[in-house]
């Protein structure tokens, strides 16, 4: 049992055959960042960060650290990357302790991002049941390049789902039914709500539709032949936070031409600006007041020398200037515009990559704000850092 | 300090010198610039060296100079100072004879842009220009650096694309007669706006060639000069001068301080005013930096650049012709050589033997601004009275 205070959901602007897919900065920390800072606002920060993808493209080194810093958490919250689906997901969400932030990502085909902070107020969930049966339809090594599938449905269908939401309806008429298309879920009798993308975001953008109905009842999450369910009622209050942009093609998405040429790297100097890059924490001398990002040995207006007093820099700004660039750079996607952001009211300007926009979309006065992304990969080595999104037309 | 007069001056053709190496090219060009003095001089008599180079090519440069041209004998300093490279080696070399060390000075420029291929030249230059751990992985290649300042320009400014493209031009239109220059081929305003595109304002005809060239210019003290030629040119003025290195760190983006601030120090050695300058070679890399150095250097008055190239005053025959060789936009643009040569235009030009000859002209200025936008480099000379 357990209890959902808050939900965030999250799914790319590019769009391929009416399903939602990636862009070029985004992967399983930027989408996981994104939902997640969608589920905590205004919450207190969590005790535990759970992570959950059938697609880690990175399974040491780099995720965790770069996932909390884009939180906004402390590093010394325990987090951990779990590899699974939406049945992983749902019974994760569904076991977590009050103070849990649970969020599950697909990057394929569908991409999205959920999240869920377990509290011990909100939407209850309850008789969590799971089913674990072996039917590999689709195994990915990590040694393959590609996933292989056992290339029949009416086996999926016959031997993974059907008995698999049997096996958890608990005795309800209609389960809603995630983790597969909704078409499918549809011909097996389920109940869907429009908008739920499949995969491991699937049960907590059915949450969040569940909520928003003010329905209860019970919620399967399925993959092949693996399940888990609850059942959930509106007991308290919950908030579901949304950033699904209108889609852009994702045809016109920035893309790599030419040589694929590594871009130098440095493991110190990363190492150095890390911290700073990732939390947006800029430095104001005590002495004079002169803000400066990133922080400096030496006041450029008065001279002093040494640490100032960190400050977090305001997330949203608007362009002083901007450019889109045609030409292909090697190792970069193009075209693609940049930006010289000023964050005000503070005096700090930021210079990002223009993201989720189609060429020229970026004016000078156009205010958005920074997100994180993907800005590069290094010597095969992810650098995150921020992106500029502008803001569209509500 | 010392009177420091320029005697001989000279160049090879920019291009794609595809069958010349470094070794090749510094010879050909000290040659040049020996033959250029009117009364002789070979290479036995210089006594110092300064060699403008950005980006090593087939080797340790210094040493590469030194043992191609038979310079064993004196010192050799290597100068790298991102596009003012090559005006920073001239100054340089004027400050050893202005201060008495040495009496004949060679200041020699170049690089090979074409030594590696056209894609992977925009990480190496990136690479000694950006802050590695902020600014390199954006991929804010030089186009896209100096665009960002263009476009807002041209925001504040009420400047066109049209505006850009006159500049295009009037210097390919410089460069035909120029046999020193990468591209000889006039072009419309039509052909530069409809070019394909390469980042902001910017397409394919307002951006400088990827040159190889070489560029070399002979100093002497004053007590010199008239063993060697009758008709010297003065070095009148030099400023060098720093800006801000990341963009988001650059205030006002519709100036380059740097060049206000080398220029100011370049007229106050002079003693002159912008008014004074009879003619230009200014850092035209893309287009539109040329509209912007009219109002850094005082050409015209903030927010006069669009009306200053449509008056025609800037080109040649005009009040303050600029860029007559053609410019770094036709001449072409190998960094280190780009200021010497700017220089080896003026001498000819303030001895009245430039292929595009500005009447009368006395007083000549030479500009670059480069490397992440936060270095300048004018130098003045004086035609011999």
């Amino acid at each position: 049992m357990s209890y959902v205070v808050s939900l965030g959901q999250y799914q790319p602007v590019w769009e391929e055959g009416g399903q939602r897919v990636t862009g070029p900065d985004e992967d399983l920390i930027t989408l996981a960042v994104a939902a997640g800072r969608l589920a905590l606002g205004g919450h207190n920060p969590p005790q535990r960060v759970v992570l959950l993808s059938a697609e880690p493209e990175y399974l040491d080194g780099v995720p965790l650290p770069v996932l909390l810093r884009g939180l906004d958490l402390s590093p010394e919250v325990p987090a951990e990357l779990r590899v699974g689906g939406a049945p992983a997901v749902l019974d994760a969400v569904a076991s977590a302790a009050p103070g849990t932030l649970v969020i599950g990502v697909s990057t394929g085909r569908g991409a999205a991002a959920g999240a869920a902070l377990v509290h011990d107020r909100g939407m209850l969930l309850e008789d969590r049941s799971t089913v674990a049966n072996s039917l590999p339809m689709r195994v990915q090594s990590v040694h393959a390049h590609q996933t292989h599938v056992y290339a029949d449905g009416r086996v999926e269908r016959e031997l993974g789902w059907k008995p698999t939401i049997e096996a958890l309806a608990g005795g309800h008429d209609k389960p809603m039914v995630v983790g597969i298309d909704a078409k499918d879920a549809k011909r097996l009798g389920g109940r869907i709500i429009d908008g739920i993308p499949a995969g491991a975001a699937g049960p907590l953008f059915a949450l969040g539709g569940m909520a928003e109905q003010l329905e209860g009842g019970r919620l399967v999450a399925i993959d092949a032949a693996i399940g888990a369910a609850v059942t959930a009622s509106a007991v308290g209050e919950i908030t579901v936070t949304r950033d699904v942009r209108p889609p852009l093609p994702a045809a016109a998405r920035p893309r790599l031409v030419g040589a694929e040429l590594t871009i130098p790297f440095s493991m110190p100097s990363y190492e150095r600006a890390v911290v700073e890059k990732l939390t947006l924490t800029a430095m104001r001398c005590p002495q004079c007041g002169t803000e400066a990002y990133p922080r400096r040995e030496r006041c450029i207006t008065c001279g002093r020398m040494g640490d100032g007093e960190a400050f977090r820099l305001p997330r949203s700004g608007e362009i002083y200037s901007t450019v889109t660039v045609y030409a292909p750079v090697p190792g970069v996607p193009t075209p693609r515009a940049l930006a010289i952001v000023s964050l005000l009211p503070t005096t700090v300007r930021v210079l990002a990559v223009v993201t989720d926009a189609t060429p020229d979309a970026a004016r000078i006065g156009g205010r958005g704000e920074l997100v994180l992304r993907l800005v590069a990969i290094r010597e095969g080595v992810p650098d995150y850092g921020y992106a500029f999104r502008p803001e569209v037309a509500a | 300090m010392r009177r420091v007069a320029m005697v001989g001056a000279g160049m090879i053709p920019f291009g794609e010198l595809f069958d010349t190496g470094m070794k090749e090219m510094l010879p050909r060009t000290l040659a040049a610039a020996l033959a250029s003095v009117d009364k002789g001089m070979t290479a036995a008599e210089l006594q110092a060296a300064w060699f403008g180079n950005l980006q090593p090519s087939d080797g340790f440069p210094a040493g590469v100079l030194a043992d191609s041209c038979g310079l064993l004998d004196i010192p050799v300093t290597r100068v790298e100072n991102q596009c003012a490279t090559g005006n920073d080696a001239i100054r340089n070399a004027a400050l050893a004879v202005g201060s008495g060390q040495v009496d004949v000075a060679l200041a020699i420029g170049a690089d090979k842009t074409r030594e590696t291929s056209t894609l992977s030249t925009f990480w190496d230059w990136m690479g000694m220009a950006r802050d590695k751990a902020w600014d390199y992985p954006l991929g804010l290649i030089a186009p896209a650096s100096f665009a960002m300042h263009v476009a807002r320009f041209m925001h504040e400014f009420d400047v066109r694309p049209e505006h850009l493209a006159m500049v295009a031009v009037k210097n390919h239109h410089n460069a035909v007669t120029n046999p020193n220059a990468h591209l000889r081929f006039e072009v419309t305003v039509e052909q530069v706006l409809a070019a394909p595109r390469v980042a902001g304002p910017f397409g394919v005809l307002d951006c400088s060639p990827q040159s190889d060239g070489a560029a070399a210019v002979v100093l002497v003290a004053e007590k010199f000069a008239d063993r060697y030629t009758d008709r010297p040119v003065w070095v009148r003025g030099f400023g060098l001068a720093l800006d801000r290195v990341m963009h988001a760190h650059k205030h006002d983006m519709t100036t380059f301080p740097s060049t206000l601030r080398a220029a100011k120090a370049a007229f106050a050695m002079a003693g002159i005013q912008p008014s004074d300058i009879d003619v230009a070679e200014l850092h035209d890399c893309f287009s539109g930096v040329e509209l912007m150095n009219y109002e850094d250097l005082g050409f015209c008055e903030r927010g006069g650049a669009a009306k200053l190239i449509e008056s025609g005053e800037t080109a040649v025959g005009g009040r303050l012709p600029v860029n007559p060789s053609g410019g770094l936009k036709a001449k072409g643009h190998p960094p280190g050589a780009t200021g010497v040569a700017q220089c080896v235009e003026l001498f000819e030009q303030l001895r009245g033997q430039a292929h595009n000859q500005v009447d009368g002209a006395r007083w000549g200025l030479a500009q670059n601004v480069g490397g992440p936008t936060a270095v300048s480099a004018v130098t003045i000379l004086e035609a011999n009275p």
